[in-house]
């Protein structure tokens, strides 16, 4: 076991936060039972190499790690969990089909001509269809790749975004909606990544049908958040939509930077208190909910911050800090995230029993930089 | 055919002794950058940082006991020792303000020394209405602790002795006054509880943070880890003294100018603040320091023919250009934002400090062979 605790008792929010950051300093040291569970992630190495990697978070072993042609961004698994399909970061056009347990590549697709990926998938309910962010850059409109995963993930449709720069998308609960977060930001491969349209750029949360790709519904943060881009997202099981924004205005201080989401309703923004606002410096990078649903998790990596959030009472609770910390997953404790780092760190943080520890890497000596997102399978 | 298997064998035997030398040299260069790094680490925060936060304490000591003198005898002369104090803890505080981990996160200690940018004017808002309020059990120290973050530190006291009419509130005889200088007093106190926690929460033999992250035994970080957080807040106190203290109050053209977004602009200490801040980060790279700083660590670590200029002298260059373009100011930065002969200075700094941040990461990535924050500065 390579999974050290730090434990505290909750006293007060503001005690405990400050606790919480201090907690890796103090070294206390307990253990934890966690079940058998497996972590992907996207990295770059020492050499600047690119690929991705599988790792058991219950006791450290790399599992594989997969070279990769260019950066990566996140990665989605099959609702069987055999496959494992990495996207290739903005503006990248792979997408590659790994064998989720071993690592090899079992087969690989291109964006089509005038597109370019965004680096997010998700896959239908009944795990045959993936569902691609894409830009058709030259018409300056986000869409949705829609690929067969019973023939060798070809393209087989495409659906319109509703928006300019589709980003992370996810099913609902009930399977019957594709929820995509639309940055709003334009951007074009031959000016690299520089975004084309900040003054005019409308970020929104666009409903489509998932199985005809009709638009259902689309909703926007108020006006006066207009610099606000809606990026990442996460689904529970109980259709609540957590959202993490990135602020496109550098000199707007205290934007709230988290929004939960109902179908039907709008979209509600959260803060947490001034001063944890100001450390998450205007980008979360990822969020994601833990296995209950009940409780959310926030890393922003220009603070070293991760921030813990309430489900239920949709609030602020606490947070923890990592350097360069991005990508997050549930583990199959409840209220338990694992956490990656740009400084390849691992952490495990708990939002409901106020817990942290760390996971050492054991039989490698890879030196890897975790990159933006972190996915896990808990079986 | 024995003779052969002989040679055979000396071959391997040549081929294990060969591998085992590269090997066992790897190792040994492995462990020399290792020591290297320590090294650093232990001068950077036994000679810089800490002595740093000595410093801040020692000086948030002379600015409380100046607050309970002037307020004693609230006179001119009392007022201006008062704002030399202020001063004086201000420039210690931009001497370290770049170390946004550890200890000055606990407790929001760095938000409680220093509230900015205030953009919604959170500051002045309380404040006043504490000051009309005049609930002097608030002042009690474990009281005051427990109000806004925004009106325990710096920004609040400079209202206060740099406001309009700072001084006739001052030197009045009657109850507001006394209030106004008992608030003086409670911050100037907070500073001091706040800044001795920092230096003792580093310092201290159980635990402390300069152990913690010294340990060779943490498990959390090794000796490289550490440097890399140095350079990533050193690069983070570049873009914030670009981002915020600089192009925030220049705007977007002259008409456009925001003077009253330059930091501490009340009292006149916006530039003084950022020549600090940059002296600091000169420190971990000036190659005349008698401090085994990143300038040494380059040398030792990276072959020299590989490089056509060190990077770190490439820093120190810039950082000595940002100092001389600072000199070149006539007016203070909030004026010096809507004036014609100085705003072409400030954008010329704006754009020294550009390439003095992207030399920090050059710098990350070829002496630590890591990415400078890899999610934090380029993520999506």
């Amino acid at each position: 076991m390579n999974r050290t605790i730090a434990k505290k008792t909750l006293l007060s929010r503001r005690q405990i936060m400050g606790m919480v950051t201090l907690a890796p300093l103090l070294g206390w040291s307990l253990f934890s039972e966690v079940k058998s569970t497996t972590g992907y992630g996207a990295f770059r190495d020492a050499n600047g190499n690119y690929g991705i990697a599988a790792i058991n978070i219950k006791d450290g072993v790399p599992l594989f790690y997969t070279a990769m042609p260019g950066r990566a961004h996140d990665l989605a698994l099959s609702p069987d969990s055999n496959h494992l399909l990495c996207m290739a970061r903005r503006p990248g056009t792979y997408l590659k089909v790994i064998d989720a347990r071993h690592g090899q590549i079992i087969t690989q697709q291109k964006a089509a001509k005038g597109r370019h990926l965004y680096g997010h998938s998700c896959f239908s309910a009944d795990g045959r269809y993936l569902f691609t962010a894409e830009n058709a850059y030259d018409e300056a409109r986000g869409v949705i790749g829609v690929r067969d995963g019973s023939s060798n993930y070809q393209q087989v449709a495409e659906w319109d975004a509703h928006g300019i720069g589709p980003h992370q998308l996810s099913l609902s609960a009930d399977g019957e909606y594709l929820i995509i977060a639309i940055g709003g930001i334009q951007t074009h491969p031959k000016s690299g990544r520089k975004k084309l349209n900040l003054d005019s750029m409308q970020s929104a949360l666009v409903y489509l049908n998932a199985k005809s790709g009709d638009f259902v519904a689309r909703y926007r943060l108020h006006e006066s958040q207009q610099s606000l881009s809606i990026r990442h997202l996460a689904v529970t099981k109980d259709g609540l939509v957590g959202l993490a924004f990135q602020d496109q205005d550098s000199f707007s201080q205290n934007k709230t930077l988290v929004g939960f989401h109902q179908f039907g309703q709008p979209i509600i923004q959260k803060e947490a208190e001034d001063t944890i606002q100001d450390e998450m410096r205007g980008y979360c990078s990822s969020i994601t909910a833990d296995i209950s649903g009940r409780w959310f998790a926030v890393t922003s990596p220009r603070g070293n911050l991760i921030t813990l959030w309430n489900g239920a009472t949709q609030s602020y609770i606490n947070f923890a800090t990592l350097s360069d910390c991005s990508g997050i997953a549930p583990t199959d404790l409840e209220g338990e995230f694992v956490v990656t780092s740009g400084q390849g760190k691992i952490i495990f943080i708990n939002a409901k029993s106020g817990t942290q520890s760390h996971l050492s890497l054991v039989n490698t000596t890879k030196k890897i930089a975790w990159d933006n997102h972190f996915i896990s399978r808990v079986y | 055919m024995k003779l052969k298997s002989i040679n055979t064998v000396n071959r391997m035997t040549l081929q294990f002794l060969v591998g085992f030398l590269l090997v066992f040299c790897s190792l040994q260069s492995l462990a020399v950058e290792s020591t290297q790094f320590r090294k650093l680490n232990v001068g950077l925060l036994g000679q810089i940082v800490i002595p740093a936060y000595r410093h801040l304490f020692q000086s948030a000591v002379a600015l409380n006991q100046q607050a309970i003198k002037s307020c004693k005898q609230p006179d001119d002369a009392n007022f201006k020792n008062l704002r030399d104090r202020f001063s004086s803890y201000v420039n210690n505080w931009m001497a370290i303000e770049f170390f946004r981990n550890g200890p000055s996160k606990y407790l929001f200690r760095q938000n409680r020394i220093q509230y900015w940018p205030d953009k919604h004017n959170v500051v002045s808002r309380q404040l006043r209405s504490l000051l009309i309020d005049q609930n002097a059990s608030l002042l009690d120290h474990s009281k005051f602790t427990q109000l806004s973050v925004g009106v325990q530190g710096v920004t609040a006291l400079e209202l206060l002795i740099y406001g309009k009419k700072a001084l006739e509130l001052f030197t009045n005889i009657n109850i507001a006054s006394q209030f106004r200088c008992q608030f003086i007093q409670a911050i100037s106190y907070n500073q001091q509880v706040i800044s001795q926690g920092l230096i003792n929460d580093w310092i201290r033999q159980d635990n402390g943070y300069r152990n913690v992250l010294l340990n060779e035994n943490n498990r959390l970080q090794v000796s490289k880890d550490i440097g890399i957080d140095i350079l990533r807040l050193l690069y983070g106190e570049i873009e914030v003294i670009k981002t915020l203290k600089i192009i925030r109050p220049l705007d977007i053209s002259i008409e456009k100018a925001k003077p009253r977004r330059a930091e501490l602009w009340r009292s006149g200490l916006s530039t003084k603040n950022i020549r600090q801040n940059l002296q600091t980060v000169r420190l971990f790279f000036d190659p005349a320091s008698p401090i085994y700083n990143f300038y040494n660590l380059e040398n030792s670590v990276v072959n020299q023919t590989e490089l056509n200029q060190s990077i770190a002298v490439k820093i120190d260059q810039l950082i000595e250009l940002s100092q001389q373009q600072l000199a070149q100011l006539s007016l203070p930065i909030n004026e010096a934002v809507s004036d014609e002969r100085n705003r072409p200075i400030l954008l010329s700094l704006v754009n020294t400090l550009e390439h003095l941040a992207n030399q920090i990461k050059q710098y990350t990535n070829d002496v630590y062979q890591s990415p400078l924050g890899f999610n934090s500065f380029d993520g999506d």
